[in-house]
């Protein structure tokens, strides 16, 4: 959020727990968020078979929160 | 009373009495709002860098919920100073998933944008491969380094050598053509990897040779924002100060030189910047706690001024934290919660 918006931190935390429909606070907890990141195939920090990595969680990340990533675009301006 | 454990601008261990500790904060503070014309932190500040001075715990930490980001300069070079030897797509994905980076930085290890124009298009296959695995979002990284475009490294003659013989006209001439030179290179560069998929651009250690370094970097920015309006480029800085090597540089009408950071940051916003680096130095003969005073003192101005995310620079000899190889964790995690917790900025 703040690449690709300019968002200031406070702003930038409030923006993605709500689109991810937690509280800012249950953004660092690690345990929520393992399951919130599989929930919404953004990617987590173990390897899992069938489960989405790389440029495709953050595939999925850019359509979550609805901003525009450059690797992203990129991916899929080649893909076409 | 027990004494209270800290350290110097060195690194070596100190002891300071409790009216020692709240000399040093105050001295450190009333040394950067002077300098930097400032204004100073309230008591509610200095008294919580001082509770937070006093910690006998081995880590400290900020409070739940004041977490930040980090961004990085170099990274994967680390890996290799630290003797691993891992190629660069490793040592990413080692910040990634062993570190908790929440960005990273591809960089070529000559961390210099001359030097990386003339291995770009060998770079853009590990790049491009590299992006593919990463999940946190990946800057391409490097300095302007100006130094590199004077003799005998460069094609124009050496200020450093015209100075001293009175040569300030000829001094400066080649410092603006160097200025040019390094510009295209910095464009060149950063719109190859942003073509390619970089996520961000950033320009470290900016003003590393004075006036016309910034201004190298000023001019590439607002370059690569007129080419790709939504480009995220960040600028972190060499120092607190930007020295005048060349001492008449101007940009959007404000002379560079001898600009403090919340200076630097208001003609970077203005350059299309989006997230900025203020960096103050460390005195090695002065305690942890009047540097880390006097960098909270000036970075916290840098933030009330921002309207783009501040990023501290904190490692070795920076931001408060001692001139060492091996940063002590004691006063590596007090100087970070302090700077989070007082400047309110927006990563580090």
């Amino acid at each position: 959020m703040q690449m690709t918006r300019g968002m200031k931190i406070a702003e930038a935390k409030q923006y993605v727990a709500d689109k991810l429909g937690i509280s800012v606070p249950e953004l660092t907890d690690e345990v929520l968020m393992r399951e919130v990141r599989e929930d919404h195939k953004i990617g987590f920090i173990t390897s899992r078979g069938g489960h989405p990595k790389g440029i495709e969680a953050k595939h999925h990340i850019a359509g979550l929160l609805d901003i525009p990533i450059n690797s992203v675009d990129v991916f899929r301006a080649r893909s076409r | 009373m027990a004494k209270i454990f800290s350290r110097t601008g060195d690194g070596w261990v100190t002891e300071l009495t409790e009216a020692e500790l709240m000399k040093d904060i105050v001295d450190g503070m009333q040394e950067a709002a002077e300098y930097g014309k400032v204004a100073p932190l309230s008591d509610d500040e200095i008294a919580h860098l001082f509770d937070i001075c006093k910690s006998v715990h081995k880590i400290t930490g900020v409070e739940k919920g004041r977490e930040v980001i980090t961004t990085y300069d170099g990274p994967t070079i680390e890996i290799r100073h630290a003797g691993i030897i891992a190629n660069r797509q490793q040592a990413l994905q080692m910040f990634e998933r062993c570190f908790g980076a929440d960005t990273i930085e591809f960089s070529h290890v000559d961390y210099s944008y001359k030097p990386a124009k003339s291995v770009v298009h060998e770079d853009l296959p590990l790049f491009e491969q590299s992006q593919l695995l990463m999940v946190i979002p990946m800057f391409y990284g490097a300095m302007p380094n100006l130094g590199l475009y004077t003799y005998p490294d460069g094609p124009m003659p050496n200020p450093g050598e015209l100075l001293p013989q009175g040569k300030i006209k000829e001094a400066r001439e080649a410092y603006d053509q160097a200025v040019e030179l390094a510009v295209k290179d910095m464009v060149f560069v950063a719109s190859a990897f942003y073509e390619a998929g970089a996520d961000g651009i950033n320009f470290d250690t900016v003003g590393a040779s004075g006036d016309p370094d910034f201004k190298a970097a000023l001019l590439a920015a607002e370059k690569l924002k007129e080419k790709y309006p939504d480009i995220c480029i960040e600028m972190g800085m060499a120092g607190e100060f930007v020295l005048g090597t060349h001492g008449e540089i101007t940009h959007g009408g404000q002379r560079l030189a001898g600009l403090y950071p919340h200076d630097q940051l208001k003609i970077a916003q203005k350059s299309g910047v989006r997230i900025f680096g203020p960096v103050v130095n460390t005195l090695t003969n002065k305690t942890i706690p009047w540097n880390l005073s006097r960098a909270i003192t000036l970075t916290k101005a840098c933030v009330a001024c921002a309207d783009i995310p501040v990023h501290g620079s904190m490692g070795m000899g920076v931001g408060g934290l001692p001139v060492c190889e091996t940063l002590p964790v004691d006063m590596l995690t007090v100087a970070a919660k302090a700077m989070v917790e007082i400047t309110r900025l927006d990563g580090l």
